[in-house]
């Protein structure tokens, strides 16, 4: 999904009229902290709820299980590695 | 070794010879080095400050808490949880492949609900069609098919629009007398817009904010509108009440090892629940969760595998997306990777930048 056009007019209002290589970093900035932002958003209290003490599930084969979610990978390809990981 | 002998010594025979606290001479005997790591013990009780009355204390004690157990150890009832498992091993297969079930025998084996068929690309399941129970909130097939048709051709005034209107009006499952009216088709939105768990799958969206450095200013909030999310919780929790491929899931861990015809073994490595990580994680919750609650709930782990990548969404122009996906890798890898199987769950959209 695009970012509204007065994108850069919201930058311009708070004074932010980078030149076009301080944009590129401004950018990776804003992508980096878009995606903890939206992964701020996912990790709910409902999921931290799930993760410490489990929710309990009656399953499609008919067994009653207590389900604890643990994260095993984040598949992702260079440049959002890049987006995540990029701390400065 | 002194730690064993320490230990059993009793309180009582602390009180009655308190100037042999310390059963060292067994260790100082032997000939191992360990008497040189551990200070001398005296040899004539002259020498030795009285005793506290109670000292069950051993070497091992630290004399900061000694006054923390002021009671004879004797009255102490120890407990001791002695987890005895005994793996449980199959057969060998005719690739030289067996499994070993570290937590013994499984409660669930789901490997015979998988047939060699459903491994090849005809079993690719179809889209599951509109039943009549699918259709919530809309009253009935007419309201639903219009509404479809009213979502896709909205405002459009074009040949495919009125193409797709004669369509609908010739198809014999749709009666216009059914129709709801337009307040009630309003109030229909309103629960689309709203609903967590049916038909709109608990999508909801709001405004992302970052904030953004200033040389020589406090940082600026910019708002990022676009970002869709669905709850983890929600979702997964409604895939395992739902999703046929659950059962085929694997909840405990296990070994897959490959035996040579010389008898060389070697662990293989090929799903998730072969992952040392896997089984690490099944132990950590077993061990502080399945005494927690007493209602006799397997307690298992759901591996997570997110994934997201930006999607070019047509082969002309810039239009894409950035979708957020949620796998489960208790699920064999073969059947995440069919496409259909419905093995994998859009959690989130993020807006592009």
């Amino acid at each position: 999904m695009q970012l509204p056009d007065n994108f850069d007019d919201n930058l311009a209002a708070l004074g932010i009229t980078p030149s076009s290589s301080a944009k590129t970093n401004l950018l990776t900035h804003i992508r980096r902290e878009l995606t903890h932002a939206a992964w701020a958003e996912l990790l709910d209290d409902e999921f931290i709820e799930a993760y410490t003490n489990g929710v309990v599930v009656l399953c499609v084969d008919g067994v009653r299980r207590r389900i604890f979610p643990r994260f095993f990978t984040y598949t992702a390809d260079y440049p959002e590695k890049y987006d995540l990981s990029r701390s400065s | 070794m002194c730690q064993g002998a320490c230990t059993t010594s009793s309180t009582a025979n602390a009180n009655a010879n308190a100037a042999k606290t310390h059963d060292f001479d067994a260790t100082n005997d032997a000939p191992i080095d360990l008497g040189q790591a551990l200070p001398t013990p005296r040899s004539t009780p002259d020498v030795i400050a009285p005793p506290e009355p109670h000292r069950p204390c051993r070497r091992g004690t630290l004399r900061t808490f000694r006054h923390l157990n002021p009671q004879p150890l004797a009255n102490v009832v120890r407990c001791v949880i002695l987890r005895v498992t005994s793996a449980y091993t199959t057969a060998i297969n005719g690739f030289g492949l067996y499994r070993v079930f570290p937590g013994g025998m499984p409660a669930h084996d789901p490997n015979p609900a998988i047939l060699f068929q459903a491994f090849s690309s005809d079993s690719v399941q179809q889209a599951t069609p509109f039943k009549d129970c699918d259709l919530y909130p809309y009253p009935n097939k007419s309201a639903a098919l219009y509404a479809n048709h009213f979502h896709n051709y909205g405002d459009l005034n074009s040949r495919s629009a009125r193409a797709a209107q004669l369509q609908l009006f010739a198809r014999p499952d749709f009666n216009a007398q059914e129709l709801p009216t337009g307040a009630e088709m309003d109030k229909i939105d309103r629960i689309l817009a709203g609903d967590v768990l049916g038909f709109g799958d608990g999508w909801t969206s709001r405004p992302a904010v970052v904030q953004v450095p200033r040389v020589g200013e406090p940082s600026a909030a910019v708002t990022i509108p676009g970002l869709l999310t669905r709850s983890l919780t929600k979702t997964f929790v409604h895939h395992l009440q739902t999703d046929s491929i659950v059962n085929s899931y694997h909840w405990e861990p296990q070994h897959l090892r490959h035996r040579s015809p010389s008898g060389r073994v070697q662990n293989v490595y090929s799903e998730v629940w072969h992952a040392r990580r896997f089984r690490r994680l099944h132990i950590e919750v077993q061990r502080q969760h399945s005494h927690k609650f007493k209602d006799g709930i397997p307690c298992h782990v759901l591996a997570l595998m997110p994934g997201s990548d930006a999607t070019q969404l047509a082969q002309f122009g810039t239009a894409s997306s950035w979708p957020g996906y949620m796998s489960y890798s208790n699920c064999s890898k073969y059947v995440r990777a069919m496409r259909g199987s419905s093995a994998v769950q859009h959690v989130a959209s993020f807006p592009k930048v």
